[in-house]
């Protein structure tokens, strides 16, 4: 396995690791586990892509052409499942075992064969997930939401798929412990709680999210396994149970699991829209308690992704109410980054680029959120593609490039080496472009009367779903470069120095490119933290 | 880059300008939701255009604001740091107090809305709603009259995996039905809203209607369409439910008061027929558990 | 935890506290997350004896 870390780390002697197979095996040094995470996040996202494609295919023109229902059903369920437990989730963590202890002046990750293990129990779970499309009865086909009774109507696949989630469950609850434990116990003498970088503060609320919420999914499915295989009746209406229960139970861990995909990525641009403006993060400690306010609302507005089950009229408004309210902190964010550029001196690197782009279309995912919490409105949005307009919205330019601004930003710390940065913008241009092209119309469809997870359509919804599918394709070949620019930039890449872009702060810039295999081993000084907590 | 950056705005913009109700059935001019034939659906739709001009002035401010520091404070063009501008109380304090009151302001009458859509009382027709894999059932309770809609033979015939039949070719292609439901404008209709084996949803937009259909429960609704709105009016399945969820459509036909009556009769008259004994034999019902309504209790 | 980094990172003597801090807090939120795991299976149960 190739790695950024292979040639320049055995420069110092007393960098001693294991070599071949068993570094990344019995790996517990926390820049390998970070990489196999990286690895395995960015191999996801392409299956996963590859899954939307066929998606998007079979929706080019109204008929259909390529797949039975049935399996576009299971390529929308597993697509989603791959993205957001197979991508999104373990990139975060990668980045959060990459950077945690660089920010924080740690050696390492506070429970390294924790961590070892947290990571191994993935690519099994995908592995039995995946292998759920090659038998009888074909991949789960219910939606990852994983509604009863429609999905005890899972075939073969059935306990696979709950075997998976109860795997990326407690890799992520196993995962989310460490780095907690970490930021607690492991930072440096001197980084106080409010010294610590935005990306630090975003993951430890987020893994307080993911240690209360990740044992809630596994509750769920627990309860469905059993309503599946031994005859108990938690949401079956006629053994005294309820459906609607399990959808109360599921979103109360899926809307917390939201903000665990995004509130990483408030922590990457917060790092690099400051490098690029030149100038401090505006309001450092408004941000750190917006996203802590982000996170305790995110427990009390579960009920808004079902306003259509009939609630009671007061835990509508109740429900409304709370997840308006959630726009003022996120409004204060995105107001905070505003004002970071604000008279600052800005040039435009690729990490800027994503995250330029990241404000202007994670703000218009903003808005189409607050449209859905006004419930009256919700009753005609609710299962459209404008639904699915909004979360691609949060998740493709909100989520995805902040993992990509991220891995830009820290690309050459990481390897020593300069990437190709026309490429790179390359790579941003096409992306950012291409990505409303799929997306935007996608808010007239729903608008329009288009429900999602259909495979088939009416007439006149097809000018916009060919254009829809015309983005998809651009933005799934645009990202076969992003691999291609990591590669080339971990093979050929101009070395660099500590710091690697001009306007970055942060003890992560204080240690040489690469960074030594145990990072930091003598404690950073006071007056060395000091100098990268500038804000 | 500007422009690019722009772009979506513009076609937000575009969304609002074509907006008109008037625009129906060719695809490009389908940009947003319809404004419906009820009181209910048009409050709705000004409630959804409402909100949706408050986030566009937002978005210009917003937007402005971030265009402006991209093209003004570039370094290429000599911009100079200001570090110093790191915090100000006063400005934190407008903006997070200013969106509580636009909040406040889309939240009173939207509430208010959905306290009129929740005020199931005073219907005068009843008619129990039962979603199906993959199909709708009709019961008008109070008038023995009850059938099963679905989809349309020819959209079917047109759906199957490389039939060769152009769904242009067809006549409201995935939108029509064998049987619609009939109801009478002006009426208070209310809906008893279940599910007979997963959870569908029923949508019909132009009545701002959508209640999802939940075995072992049963969910209200009610709609009232305009007196002088008669016609078809078609909606869809809206929660998955299985393999056939994107084929399973609702097609409510609205007629007027007298027409309604007589086709009620009528149909009331022959289903008794029909069920009659050594009569014609029953028509195919699709296979439906027969415990639909068993473990019902209103949720 | 690898021997060879921790004793170049602090003094020995503190790192037996840390140690034990590190373990004390990963089996608190050990417990936590179970907590949610069995309190949200309980609470549907009840639910259903309701």
């Amino acid at each position: 396995m190739p790695t950024p870390l292979s040639h320049a780390a055995s420069h110092e002697e007393h960098d001693h690791k294991p070599s071949g197979w068993r570094r990344w095996v019995y790996a517990t040094n926390h820049k390998d586990i970070g990489t196999m995470y990286l690895i395995f996040a960015g191999t996801m996202f392409f299956i996963g892509g590859l899954m939307a494609m066929l998606i998007r295919l079979e929706l080019f023109k109204p008929g259909l052409q390529f797949f039975d229902p049935q399996f576009f059903n299971s390529m929308t369920t597993m697509h989603a499942l791959i993205m957001i437990f197979g991508a999104v989730m373990p990139a975060w963590t990668g980045l959060a075992n990459w950077m945690i202890p660089l920010q924080t002046g740690a050696p390492d990750m506070a429970l390294p064969r924790l961590n070892n293990f947290s990571f191994w129990i993935l690519p099994f779970a995908f592995t039995l997930l995946l292998s759920s499309l090659f038998v009888p009865g074909g991949a789960p086909a219910g939606g990852w939401t994983m509604y009863p009774p429609l999905a005890l109507q899972t075939g073969a696949s059935f306990p696979m798929l709950i075997f998976s989630i109860h795997l990326m469950g407690a890799s992520s609850i196993l995962g989310a412990i460490n780095i907690v434990v970490t930021i607690i116990n492991m930072r440096a003498p001197g980084m106080t709680l409010l010294r610590m970088p935005l990306f630090v503060w975003t993951w430890l609320i987020t893994a307080y999210l993911l240690i209360a919420v990740m044992p809630v999914l596994a509750g769920a499915v627990t309860m469905l396994l059993t309503d599946h295989f031994f005859g108990t009746t938690f949401f079956t209406a006629a053994g005294g149970g309820d459906p609607v229960m399990f959808q109360h139970i599921f979103w109360f861990f899926g809307h917390p699991e939201v903000y665990i995909l995004i509130l990483p990525a408030f922590g990457i641009i917060s790092e690099v829209i400051p490098t690029f403006a030149r100038k401090p993060l505006f309001g450092y400690e408004a941000m750190v308690y917006a996203v802590a306010s982000i996170a305790f609302l995110s427990f009390i507005v579960w009920a808004h992704h079902m306003f259509t089950v009939g609630m009671p009229l007061a835990a509508q408004l109740f429900f409304m109410l709370s997840t308006m309210l959630i726009a003022v902190p996120t409004g204060v964010k995105v107001f905070n980054w505003t004002a970071t550029m604000w008279k600052g001196s800005l040039t435009f690197e690729p990490p800027m680029l994503f995250a330029l782009a990241f404000l202007f279309l994670f703000t218009i995912g903003g808005f189409s959120g607050l449209m859905l919490a006004i419930v009256p409105a919700d009753y005609q949005y609710q299962d459209t593609y404008f639904v699915v307009a909004h979360f691609h919205y949060v998740l493709v330019p909100g989520s995805v490039f902040g993992i990509m601004a991220g891995v830009y930003y820290w690309l050459p710390k990481w390897t020593g080496h300069m990437y190709d940065l026309k490429l790179a913008t390359w790579h941003f241009w096409l992306s950012a472009i291409f990505v409303n092209v799929l997306f935007f119309p996608q808010h007239f469809l729903g608008l329009a009367g288009m429900p999602r997870r259909i495979p088939d359509y009416a007439v006149q919804f097809t000018d916009w779903n060919m254009v829809s599918t015309i983005g998809a394709f651009g933005f799934g070949l645009a990202q076969l470069l992003f691999p291609y620019i990591i590669w080339k930039c971990v093979r050929s890449g101009a070395r660099v120095g500590n710091k690697a872009w001009e306007g970055a702060h942060g003890l992560e810039w204080e240690l040489r490119s690469p960074p030594p295999y145990h990072s930091w081993t003598t404690p950073p000084s006071d007056a060395v933290i000091a100098r990268g907590a500038e804000h | 880059m500007i422009r690019t950056k722009l772009a979506p705005l513009a076609l937000l913009v575009a969304a609002a300008c074509g907006c008109g109700p008037a625009r129906a059935d060719s695809g490009w001019g389908l940009l947003n939701m319809p404004e419906g034939v009820t009181e209910i659906s048009r409050k709705i739709y000004a409630l959804h255009m409402k909100i949706f001009w408050v986030c566009v002035a937002i978005a210009v401010v917003v937007f402005g604001a971030m265009i402006w520091s991209i093209v003004a404070y570039r370094k290429s063009k000599g911009a100079i740091p200001d570090g110093t501008l790191v915090h100000n109380t006063k400005v934190e304090f407008i903006w997070t107090v200013v969106p509580v009151f636009i909040l406040i302001g889309m939240a009173v009458p939207a509430a208010k809305t959905l306290v009129e859509i929740e005020d199931t009382t005073k219907t005068e027709l009843t008619i129990k709603v039962t979603g199906y894999q993959w199909g709708w059932h009709y019961d008008y309770l109070d008038d023995g009259v009850a059938y099963y809609s679905r989809l349309d033979r020819k959209s079917d015939a047109a759906r199957e995996l490389l039939s060769g039949i152009d769904p242009n070719t067809v006549d409201h292609y995935l939108l029509n039905v064998d049987h619609p439901l009939v109801v009478p404008v002006g009426t208070k209709v209310r809906l008893l809203i279940t599910g007979a084996d997963v959870i569908h949803s029923w949508w019909v937009p132009a009545f701002g209607v959508k209640k999802d259909a939940i075995p072992g429960f049963v969910n209200e609704a009610w709609f009232r369409v305009d007196t002088d709105k008669p016609g078809l009016y078609r909606g869809q399945c809206a929660e998955l439910c299985g393999r056939d969820h994107g084929f399973m459509p609702i097609v409510v036909d609205v007629r007027s008061k007298a027409d309604f009556a007589s086709w009620l009769k009528d149909k009331a008259a022959e289903q008794k027929q029909a069920a009659a004994p050594s009569a014609a034999p029953a028509p195919p019902a699709p296979a439906a558990p027969a415990a639909t309504s068993a473990g019902a209790s209103a949720s | 935890m690898q021997p060879h980094i921790t004793s170049r990172h602090t003094a020995p003597q503190h790192e037996a506290p840390r140690r034990r801090h590190v373990r004390r807090s990963a089996r608190l939120f050990a417990l936590i997350a179970a907590a949610f795991y069995l309190g949200f299976i309980v609470m549907t149960l009840l639910r259903g004896w309701r």
